[in-house]
């Protein structure tokens, strides 16, 4: 039986096996998974908006203008009062449509920790003078809370967090499908509308390709690269996913030619609005109109 | 780099709006007479494609990584007017549907990521790789076009922030917006982009570029020449002139008998004569005389009968559409 030489370039060590997703030059291979399967899961998952409920039952379009009338309220008003009127408002809708306070706050949490860290130091009298509440001082120095700071961080953090769980809960509860719908019977012109919807169906497309492409070379790295191979690698894959990009698109206009696609996107024609419709455009259109009063 | 809802007044997210329409149509008609058909699909995997720049993360000194706007590269791609659609298109969906970034601030992230993004980016790199530069100087210009657009977006991003305890105060002084003034908001927003953030921008769009450059250099040819000097004017009074609803004050030709008086030192008579002649049918939102709580519940019954005024008109539109 013969023998079976290994090759010399086989032997050479490469440095440590690849631990993936602990650091190094490979950690940005897991992070870009990590990224594309939470968005994936985020926007593939229907959630609330398959059950029946209240929210749900609304035309598309009267439930986006109404959340827009709302959140243009809580973005006009001065007043707290106002924001906990449209947080009360808000928990009544999610309790009538069956959304969990938890798949809410998932959504909200971010932009709400991102909020808090940034009006932190506006609590303080360095950042805004005032009436003391509580301070310490140690070796001459000295900070304390200001009342009118704790108020003008904590009423930024109120509105930004009802803002964006107003735009959370339209999103929970609305079809991807039922928002391109409202936006269309909305009159937001159809060329935007189709654009959009096309934006959104490609995402995925582009989206799938540069997890392949992730995937494929996570699969087959069995030892830490160099930092500037890593990075070449990186921008080459999105150098072809822009080239497949732009070869989709023309391959996509031949398609649309050839089926005789006239850049209306159609969609079943949705039933008039019914009185809990109307009802909704009133309560909003009041609570706006109340906002620039309060 | 995207702004969320709730640190922007409603005004200053109207003027956005207002400056970005005549940008969004003139960008639609620049890039083919009225965004035909055949550009559709181009735009639309132009703004999918922004979307997976950003899932990207680009491996950097240290172990870390960070991911890019893409907004340079695109507009480099597709040229700096359909870099503007496409990244609205791609701010607006991500405020929709995947909650990043503010519903009302929209105008204000397609300002900030894709006109100040696209222009800057693409026309530094331009500027930079005059005449017939070789590969290396194509590169080094794209990474200073990343560098220098990511900068200038974090800039207006500073500022657009660091204005709003001026111009939205409540009536007690205290800021109802973003809560930092300038002298805190623009170091905030440059610091980490200069030493950070602009850096991963560069050396993103440097290497995308310099693959670009190898595989598709046909394809690239796409990128348009520069604006015609009238219509670029006409944008930029455009974008200007919205400007004027931050003005404080009352606006001009809007004011009341007294402010005249105080101006020129007496009331036009025909003025004079009808001031006031009409009034409204619920002047100041109520009755002038009710102070306190009465003065709120007036107020709220006005409220109450513009909203059922509103679906009145709402309801009555939509019969006459259906017929």
């Amino acid at each position: 039986m013969a023998e079976v030489r290994l090759p010399d370039w086989l032997k050479e060590s490469r440095g440590e096996p690849c631990l993936i997703g602990k650091g190094g030059s490979h950690g940005f291979l897991d992070k870009t998974l990590a990224n594309i399967s939470a968005f994936m899961r985020e926007t593939l998952s229907s959630g609330a908006a398959e059950r029946p409920g209240a929210l749900q039952g609304l035309s598309p379009k009267a439930r986006i203008a109404g959340f827009l009338l709302l959140i243009i309220a809580c973005s006009i008003t001065g007043r707290a009062f106002m924001l906990i009127g449209a947080l009360v408002i808000m928990a009544v809708a999610m309790l009538m449509s069956n959304v969990s306070a938890a798949s809410l706050a998932k959504r909200v949490a971010p932009s709400l920790f991102f909020t808090s860290v940034i009006a932190f130091p506006v609590f303080f009298d360095f950042i805004t003078p005032g009436a003391s509440v509580f301070g310490v001082s140690v070796s001459g120095y000295s900070i304390s809370v200001t009342k009118e700071g704790a108020a003008i961080a904590l009423f930024l953090v109120l509105r930004v967090g009802v803002m964006v769980a107003l735009a959370s809960l339209l999103l929970l509860t609305t079809r991807q499908a039922d928002f391109f719908k409202g936006l269309k019977e909305l009159k937001v012109p159809h060329l935007f509308v189709t654009a959009l919807y096309m934006t959104f169906r490609y995402v995925f497309v582009l989206l799938k390709t540069a997890e392949d492409a992730v995937l494929a070379r996570k699969s087959r790295t069995i030892a830490t690269g160099r930092l500037s191979e890593a990075q070449r690698w990186t921008a080459s894959r999105i150098a072809l996913i822009l080239k497949k990009s732009m070869s989709y698109a023309e391959e996509v206009n031949m398609a649309m030619i050839s089926r005789g696609f006239d850049g209306r996107l159609r969609t079943l024609k949705a039933p008039g609005m019914e009185g809990r419709d109307y009802l909704w455009l009133f309560l909003t259109l009041f609570f706006l109109f109340l906002s620039f009063g309060f | 780099m995207h702004i969320p809802d709730g640190y922007l007044s409603p005004r200053t997210c109207a003027v956005f709006f207002a400056a970005m329409l005549p940008v969004w149509y003139f960008a639609s008609k620049r890039v083919e007479e009225g965004l035909k058909l055949k550009n559709l699909p181009l735009l639309a995997l132009g703004a999918a494609f922004t979307f997976v720049i950003m899932m990207f993360n680009i491996p950097i000194p240290g172990g870390s990584s960070g991911h890019m706007v893409g907004s340079v590269v695109v507009s480099i791609a597709l040229g700096p007017w359909a870099g503007v659609i496409a990244l609205s298109l791609a701010v607006t969906l991500q405020a929709f549907l995947f909650g990043d970034g503010g519903v009302l601030a929209i105008g204000a992230n397609s300002f900030n990521m894709a006109f100040i993004m696209s222009f800057a980016g693409y026309y530094s790199y331009r500027a930079l790789s005059l005449g017939s530069p070789g590969h290396a100087r194509k590169i080094a210009a794209a990474a200073a076009a990343g560098y220098v657009a990511v900068n200038l977006a974090a800039l207006a991003v500073g500022i657009e922030l660091g204005i709003q305890p001026v111009i939205s105060a409540g009536t007690d002084g205290r800021p109802l917006y973003a809560p930092y003034p300038l002298s805190i908001s623009i170091p905030a927003m440059m610091v980490p982009h200069a030493l950070f953030l602009g850096p991963v921008e560069a050396l993103g769009t440097a290497l995308v570029v310099s693959y670009m450059e190898k595989t598709m250099g046909n394809d690239m040819a796409r990128a348009r020449g520069g604006s015609k000097p009238l219509w670029t004017a006409l944008v930029v009074l455009a974008v200007l002139a919205p400007l004027g609803l931050l003005a404080v004050g009352t606006p001009w030709g809007e004011w009341g008998r007294e402010e005249v008086l105080g101006m020129i030192g007496y009331v036009p008579s025909g003025m004079e004569r009808y001031e006031g002649a009409w009034k409204g049918l619920l002047p100041d939102y109520g009755n002038e005389s009710a102070e306190g709580i009465g003065a709120s519940f007036v107020y709220i019954i006005s409220a109450a009968i513009g909203s059922l005024a509103a679906v009145l008109a709402v309801y009555l539109w939509g019969k006459r559409w259906r017929k």
